[in-house]
C-alpha cells in the first residue's frame, strides 16, 4: 500500500514538473526529460521519507543530486542544458507547507500579548522558517553538485 | 566586426533575460567570437552590459557597445537553443547571416499558448495539492485560484504594472479564492491557501543565482537572488495580508 501511495506522489509530482516548467518555456525535446526528472526525484525523496524514515534535509539533498545527474543525463541526450531539464523538476519539492507555517505562526506572534503565547510562536516562526530556507538550499545546492562535478560535460551538453 | 559585435550584444542580452547562468553566457558568447576569429570581453549584469569585440591579434581593433537588457519573461527555450547555436557557429563556421538569420528566428519563435500554460499550471497546482495532503475539494479550489490568478498575472503584466505589485496582488486573489475551504473545513483551506501561491516561487532567477555567486559572478549572482527574495517577499505578503483577514474573521 506504502508503495502504491509513493507511487502515486511521484505521478503527481511529475504532473507538478510539467505543469510549473511550462511557465518557464522548456523547448519541446526536454518536456519528456522534465517529467522523468520529477518522477525519479520525487519517487526517490518519498521512499526515503515514507518509507526507510530519513529526515527531509538528507532526502532533499539526495533527491537534488538524483535530478541534477538526470539533468546532465538528458541533457546529453536531448542536447540542452542541465538547468533547462532539473529546475522545473525541483518544484514539486519547494517546502510550501513549512513556508506557511512560518507566516501563520509570525501572525500569531504579533497578534497575542501574553509573553508565554508570544514565545511559542516565536519558537514555531523560527523553526519552520530555518526548515524552509534549509530545504531550499539543500534542493538547490544538490542539484547543482553534479555540474560541478562534471564540468567538462556539463559545458558542453548543447554540442551536437 | 561591426555587425558581429552588434549582434552578440543582442545574444547576450537575451541570455540575461532569458534567466541564463552567466557562465553559459560566457562561454556561449565567446565560443561564437572564437569562430570567427575575435576575442570577446563581457561585463554582466542585470539592467545594462557591455560586450568588446576584440582582434585576436591586436585589441586596439575593437568594437564595444553597452546595451539594455530587455524586460522579458524567462525562457527556457532561449536558454537552450542560444546554446546550442553556439557550438553549431563553432563547428560549422557559418557566415555571420546565417548565423544572424537563425539568432532571429530562435528568439521570435513563438512560446506557447497562454491558454495551454494557465491550463496546465493550474493541473499542476492541482497535482501539488495532493502532494501537501489536500482532499479533492482542495485540489479543486486550488485549480480554480491558480487559473483565475494566473489569468490575472497575465493581464496585469501587460499592463506594465510593476512586477513586485503584480506578484503581490496575484498571490493575495489566489489566496483569497483558496480561503473559500473554510466552508469545508480549516484543513482543507490551510492546505489550499499554502498551495495556491507556490506556482509564483521564482525557482529559475534563485537557481540561476546561485549558480553565479558560487561560480564567482558574484554581482550578477547577488542580483538575481535579491530579485527572487524580493519577489518572494512580494508572494509572502500577500499571503500574509490573506492570513491576517482570515485570523481577524475568526476572532
Amino acid at each position: 500500500m506504502i508503495f502504491l501511495t509513493i507511487l502515486s506522489k511521484a505521478v503527481f509530482a511529475s504532473v507538478v514538473a510539467l505543469g510549473f516548467g511550462l511557465i518557464s518555456n522548456p523547448p519541446r525535446r526536454a518536456i519528456l526529460s522534465v517529467i522523468l526528472t520529477g518522477f525519479l526525484g520525487y519517487l526517490l525523496r518519498a521512499t526515503m521519507m515514507d518509507y526507510f524514515d530519513i529526515h527531509i534535509f538528507i532526502s532533499c539533498l539526495c533527491s537534488a543530486f538524483l535530478m541534477g545527474c538526470c539533468g546532465l543525463v538528458f541533457g546529453k541526450m536531448t542536447r540542452t542544458p542541465a538547468t533547462v531539464i532539473y529546475i522545473p523538476a525541483l518544484l514539486p519539492m519547494i517546502p510550501g507547507m513549512y513556508a506557511y507555517k512560518s507566516i501563520f505562526a509570525f501572525i500569531n506572534y504579533m497578534n497575542y500579548i501574553e509573553l508565554s503565547e508570544k514565545a511559542i510562536y516565536l519558537e514555531q516562526f523560527f523553526t519552520n522558517f530555518v526548515y524552509t530556507i534549509g530545504i531550499l538550499i539543500l534542493l538547490a545546492g544538490g542539484s547543482i553538485m553534479p555540474m560541478f562535478l562534471f564540468t567538462k560535460t556539463a559545458n558542453s551538453l548543447t554540442r551536437n | 566586426m561591426n555587425k558581429l559585435g552588434h549582434i552578440l550584444a543582442q545574444y547576450v542580452a537575451i541570455m540575461v533575460a532569458s534567466g541564463t547562468h552567466s557562465s553559459r553566457i560566457s562561454r556561449s558568447a565567446k565560443r561564437i567570437a572564437e569562430a570567427y576569429g575575435y576575442d570577446l570581453r563581457l561585463s554582466l549584469s542585470l539592467k545594462n552590459l557591455s560586450i568588446m569585440l576584440c582582434d585576436a591579434n591586436d585589441p586596439s581593433i575593437h568594437y564595444y557597445e553597452l546595451i539594455a537588457v530587455p524586460m522579458a519573461p524567462i525562457s527556457l527555450s532561449n536558454n537552450a537553443d542560444l546554446s546550442r547555436l553556439s557550438w553549431e557557429v563553432y563547428d560549422k563556421k557559418m557566415p555571420i547571416e546565417q548565423f544572424e538569420e537563425k539568432f532571429n528566428n530562435i528568439i521570435s519563435s513563438p512560446r506557447y499558448s497562454h491558454r495551454m500554460v494557465s491550463l496546465m499550471a493550474s493541473l499542476a497546482s492541482f497535482g501539488l495539492c495532493y502532494l501537501f495532503g489536500g482532499n479533492i475539494w482542495a485540489m479543486l479550489l486550488v485549480f480554480i485560484s491558480t487559473l483565475v490568478s494566473f489569468n490575472l498575472k497575465s493581464f496585469l503584466t501587460k499592463k506594465s504594472v510593476n512586477n513586485h505589485l503584480v506578484i503581490l496582488i496575484t498571490s493575495l486573489v489566489a489566496s483569497l479564492i483558496a480561503t473559500c475551504g473554510v466552508f469545508v473545513d480549516g484543513q482543507t483551506a490551510q492546505v489550499a491557501v499554502t498551495t495556491s501561491v507556490l506556482y509564483l516561487v521564482p525557482g529559475v532567477v534563485f537557481i540561476s543565482g546561485l549558480i553565479d555567486t558560487l561560480e564567482g559572478y558574484v554581482v550578477i549572482g547577488f542580483s538575481r537572488i535579491v530579485n527572487a527574495t524580493m519577489h518572494t517577499i512580494a508572494l509572502a505578503l500577500g499571503l500574509f495580508i490573506t492570513l491576517t483577514i482570515l485570523h481577524y474573521i475568526y476572532l
